[in-house]
């Protein structure tokens, strides 16, 4: 089954506090994946949880020194369905917070994880291309890329063309934003965006190995028949 | 928090660092590439680092990844563009997390690249 976007959303908030956190629009469904995007300033730890008890698999944390913020991706695999509500809580109190959430269907519910990256980039440019890094894959696989702005807010944000994202969610001032891909063959790539604006940020990849094609689920068979029975 | 240096730190050359392939110790659970960018402040200068990890003693590398930090001046405001007091050394980093902490057979190899200058920079493994 070919992975597929479900829904997402964002949140941002600039004022100080320990948490930050989003509840998805519809009840998400179980077996779905959920990918987490999220931010702050300053280098602080964090963890992700939800009102659903799912675990998150940290990805990556990538600190900028030069501008003070923080960038992490977390996903929880096979999640318990219902209403969800995602919690990013950081070890101090922090300013800048940024969060982005995507539920994800068709994901392998076992070992999803197909490669991950994030890159820290200047931005140099009136209108910049942002890359995640290469990331190296072995299967069919739903990607998901996230971006950051650290440095500024309010450009006009474009999902990557080669290969071809859908820009999903950018909050309103352009902060957090979030793309997505399904179906990429094993290859080499990255996630991309483009701004018109050349912010300082971070982009992120992350990608999830779609649930094989064939990987049917057999009906089970609850009735069981006495040998004399079946030969009767 | 404990560690196994991978590369270590200390001021690198512009220039390609090799990564040997290294077993990685039971029970880390994640690569940190750690970057001084405190003298970085121009965005031509640059460092990435590529690495793989192998599950299987070297012989298949299923996780790979790569890292790049581009330079740029200290920033001393906020977002809002308020003034904030930062001291150096000014340390961005790298963190991907590693699959099968109890796993004896993990190993990582790969290259940090050096580009405009020369920065200090360190890759270890680490536990949470």
């Amino acid at each position: 089954m070919a992975g597929a976007w479900v829904q997402d959303d964002t949140n941002v908030a600039d004022a100080t506090s320990t948490t930050i956190a989003k509840a998805f629009g519809s009840n998400v469904t179980a077996t779905n994946l959920i990918a987490v995007v999220a931010g702050c300033g300053g280098n602080q730890d964090a963890t992700c949880a939800d009102s659903l008890t799912n675990t998150y698999t940290p990805k990556t944390a990538t600190y900028d020194a030069a501008n003070d913020q923080k960038h992490f991706q977390w996903y929880a695999k096979n999640i318990a369905g219902g209403p969800c509500t995602v919690t990013v809580t950081f070890n101090a109190t922090s300013k800048w917070r940024r969060l982005g959430i995507m539920e994800i269907s068709g994901c392998d519910t076992a070992a999803p994880d197909d490669g991950g990256a994030a890159q820290v980039q200047a931005g140099n440019s009136a209108a910049d291309y942002y890359s995640s890094g290469n990331i190296i894959t072995t299967v069919t696989d739903f990607v998901f890329g996230g971006w950051q702005d650290i440095d500024g807010s309010g450009s006009t944000l474009t999902a990557g063309a080669t290969p071809a994202f859908i820009l999903r969610e950018a909050d309103a001032t352009k902060v957090i934003a979030m793309e997505s891909r399904a179906s990429q063959a094993a290859a080499t790539f990255d996630a991309n965006f483009t701004s018109n604006v050349g912010w300082r940020a971070i982009t992120s990849i992350m990608a999830f190995k779609e649930t094989a094609a064939g990987a049917l689920s057999l009906p089970v068979i609850s009735e069981t028949v006495s040998l004399a029975e079946a030969l009767d | 928090m404990s560690g196994q240096i991978i590369l270590t730190n200390k001021r690198w050359n512009k220039g390609t660092y090799n990564i040997p392939s290294s077993p990685i110790l039971v029970g880390l659970e994640y690569v940190k590439f750690s970057f001084d960018v405190t003298e970085m402040t121009d965005p031509a200068l640059g460092v990435s680092a590529y690495f793989e990890i192998s599950f299987d003693d070297g012989v298949t590398w299923p996780t790979k990844g790569n890292v790049l930090f581009q330079g740029g001046p200290i920033r001393l405001t906020d977002m809002a563009g308020n003034p904030v007091v930062r001291t150096p050394p000014f340390i961005s980093t790298h963190e991907i997390y590693l699959a099968d902490p109890t796993n004896t057979q993990r190993r990582i190899q790969g290259h940090v690249v050096i580009s405009g200058g020369s920065f200090k920079t360190e890759v270890t493994l680490e536990t949470r």
